[in-house]
């Protein structure tokens, strides 16, 4: 089984790089030929979500499209099957190509059970702290972060300028963002705040720990799970309950913080689940005001069989 | 943020963009009516004026549930939708003595009740019950609800919305006294 990512049509250099270092963590090759099984991800009427799919036995080409544009549609024609990554916001709908191909592979080389239904999504998300150096990494991860769902996150700055960078920085980190259209509050934290919470889960993208999957991440607010750690400041840490997972990628050297993220992210994602419909035309109950006359209780109240009226 | 049309003052939204809402009947149960007619209503609603039924949808005059504890007088029933309930013609006979706030607010109306849960509305009494103090009511409810933007989630706690629809009601009963 190989995995090939084929970046169809993407235009920014940055991007290709992000895409190389998402190959690599993968295990992947990145190329422009297409090896095996064609995998398009594009978000089209009768693609398939790439949660609920069996593990890749089989050669297979990932194709991820041009950062507007999306793929092209000969690649579209030619594509055996379609995915799409599904996300939960309503203005930030697509993630960073590089994100989307590593996440899309992640999901396509070891499978995964169905996203979860549940009636109040938002009360199992947990809190999640992203540990960031450059601003970049951190414009992109709180896009996905904002696509798949979550509205708060907790941010450690260590030198990347989203909250106090230049003005060039803070343009980069924001269009990153997709911030015009990003509704995200982020909140300046520390590791100090992880004594804030019951439980930790910190996230690596690799070592000999639980594997993600395995780990529960949707044990709402009082849980807080943090990405962009490295591995030797996880023993440091003073906090109540601290549980180590790994996403069991390839161990390269400073691996990006918006595919590791991101990976982590829909994870989450697909834990914490989509909110379970109702029967079809239900619509949420809206409040009544009523006016009536209350009438005594029943128990205050002697009802007379009319025959005892009669004999009486 | 930037001041606009959606930024006005209620009052000047409602004179801009109010539309007169839907009266309609239904035909009450057997030995029911319904004290104030549907003409009784859009009356009542152009005399409290546009503000308060600028977002009212519709008010309908429907046959009442049947409900063992309460005489249901009227609901709104979701964003804009009033409800008024038909009532048994005057007098009625309840059985049994209400309880003394109940009684207290129908002799306030204008109905006369004895101990013996008679309850009989002179006149009009009845008419001016609905129009004054249910429809005025379920109005204030409205105005809140609508004021304040919300079409699935309560705008207040019960206490206060109660509290807040009967202090609108109170000045819409001034109007048509």
């Amino acid at each position: 089984m190989t995995l090939t990512l084929f970046p169809d049509g993407v235009e920014n250099p940055a991007n290709l790089a992000k895409l190389d270092d998402a190959a690599r963590l993968l295990g992947a090759t990145c190329s422009q030929q297409i090896d095996g099984r064609l995998i398009a991800v594009e978000n089209t009427d009768r693609a398939r979500e790439i949660y609920g799919r069996r593990p890749l036995r089989e050669r297979a080409t990932l194709a991820v499209g041009n950062e507007r544009r999306g793929l092209s549609t000969r690649t579209l024609a030619r594509a055996n099957e379609i995915l799409v990554i599904p996300t939960q916001s309503r203005t930030v709908r697509t993630l960073n190509v590089a994100a989307a191909a590593a996440v899309a592979g992640w999901y396509v080389l070891r499978g995964s059970g169905p996203q979860a239904r549940a009636r109040r999504p938002d009360v199992r998300r947990p809190a999640l702290l992203i540990v960031g150096t450059d601003h970049v990494e951190v414009g992109s991860t709180l896009r996905s972060a904002a696509a798949f769902g979550f509205r708060d996150v907790l941010l450690d700055d260590r030198g990347a300028g989203w909250f106090e960078g230049t003005g060039a920085t803070r343009r980069e980190a924001m269009a990153a963002a997709r911030r015009h259209k990003n509704p995200l509050r982020v909140h300046r934290a520390t590791l100090a705040d992880l004594e804030r919470f019951d439980e930790v889960l910190v996230a690596l993208e690799s070592g000999k720990t639980v594997p993600l999957q395995q780990s529960r991440l949707a044990r709402g607010r009082r849980q807080l799970v943090v990405v962009g750690l490295r591995a030797d400041e996880v023993h440091g840490l003073a906090a109540a309950d601290i549980q180590v997972a790994s996403l069991e990628l390839a161990p390269v050297q400073k691996p990006p913080l918006r595919l590791v993220a991101s990976i982590t992210l829909a994870e989450i994602a697909r834990q914490v689940g989509r909110r379970r419909r109702g029967p079809a035309g239900t619509q949420a109950r809206p409040p009544t005001f009523a006016a009536a006359v209350k009438l005594r209780s029943p128990e205050d109240v002697l009802f007379v069989d009319p025959s005892r009226l009669l004999s009486y | 943020m930037a001041r606009s049309v959606r930024t006005d003052p209620r009052p000047i939204r409602a004179a801009r963009r109010a539309k007169f809402p839907v009266v309609r009947a239904r035909r009450p149960a057997r030995g029911r009516h319904h004290p104030a007619s549907a003409s009784d209503v859009r009356n009542a609603l152009k005399t409290f004026g546009e503000e308060i039924y600028y977002g009212l949808v519709s008010v309908e005059l429907v046959p009442a549930p049947f409900e063992r504890t309460q005489l249901p007088l009227g609901r709104l029933i979701g964003p804009g939708r009033i409800v008024l309930y038909d009532q048994a013609r005057p007098p009625w006979r309840l059985g049994f003595e209400l309880p003394a706030d109940e009684r207290e607010r129908l002799l306030a109306a204008g109905a006369r009740s004895d101990a013996d849960g008679v309850v009989s509305w002179p006149g009009d009494s009845l008419r001016r019950f609905m129009l004054g103090y249910v429809l005025a009511h379920e109005l204030g409810h409205h105005v809140l609800q609508h004021k304040r933007r919300l079409r699935g989630e309560r705008g207040a706690r019960t206490n206060e919305h109660e509290s807040y629809a009967e202090a609108i009601a109170t000045k819409l009963r001034a109007r048509i006294d």
